[in-house]
């Protein structure tokens, strides 16, 4: 099964909840499609790293920036489900993260370390207009490492 | 989402109830640290999800009692919301209970009978 799925989000935490659970509907069809439908985990990490990469995408974007959309696409290709999200940002760098320093109880910085440890790859590379962060992750069996 | 509150053995217990992201983490934070009680305790049992966000208010809010010298206790951490704190690490953080009482009773454990 192959398919594609694209939404155009206004980059507004209004619309948060609709892009994240987006996600979780597009990793439930992926699961559901290749018969593992007790799939919560993949499920919850496809919503959390959505809701992150979205939120960060409004978080950053420009005063002027009310006439673009955050690009939402989803592939579904067999067992793994791809996710790209496009905005229209100043550049980032993914690897520039750090990990947060726990015992210093850092208010932030959690973003993106999450979504490098929900999904299994997570790359950011840089568009004429913008950013494109591509994730993708694999379903596999509830249980499986 | 919306937060309830209840009172038990003196101990503040705040009932989060709904999804705790970029939208709904800053009020989520001010319910953490408003009132006169330093210590808290968040049931998470009817938190559907939570991002980096929520979590973020969580550690602020428990950074500013801690210095204050109160704390936050955590009960009723089911798999969606648990799932966020094991991938930051930041379980290790906080004291973890299986229900709401156990939390309550871990700020007072000298008037145990």
């Amino acid at each position: 099964m192959r398919e594609r799925i694209t939404l155009e989000v206004p980059p507004d935490l209004q619309f948060l909840r609709l892009a994240s659970t987006a996600g979780a509907e597009a990793a439930r069809c992926t699961a559901i499609a290749v018969g593992m439908e007790k799939q919560d985990a993949f499920v919850h990490a496809v919503e959390l790293a959505v809701s992150e990469v979205f939120t960060n995408a409004v978080k950053h974007k420009h005063a002027s920036s009310h006439a673009w959309r955050v690009m939402i696409h989803f592939a579904i290709n067999g067992r793994i489900l791809e996710v790209v999200v496009k905005d229209r940002n100043r550049p980032f760098d993914l690897d520039s993260a750090p990990k947060p320093v726990l015992d210093t109880l850092p208010a932030s910085g959690y973003g993106l370390f999450l979504v490098k440890h929900a999904m299994d790859t997570v790359m950011v590379h840089r568009e004429a207009d913008g950013n494109v962060v591509t994730m993708a992750k694999m379903v596999k069996p509830e249980g499986a490492s | 989402m919306r937060i309830d509150q209840q009172v038990m053995n003196n101990i503040c217990v705040l009932i989060p109830r709904g999804r705790i992201d970029a939208v709904s983490a800053p009020i989520f934070q001010e319910q953490l640290t408003t009132g006169d009680d330093d210590n808290k305790v968040v049931d998470f049992s009817d938190v559907e999800f939570m991002d980096s966000s929520g979590l973020g208010a969580l550690v602020a809010s428990t950074r500013r009692l801690r210095a204050q010298h109160g704390d936050i206790k955590i009960a009723c951490l089911y798999d969606k919301v648990r799932r966020t704190f094991e991938l930051t690490h930041a379980d290790r953080l906080f004291d973890i209970y299986d229900d709401t009482e156990a939390a309550v009773r871990s700020f007072a454990p000298e008037k145990s009978e």
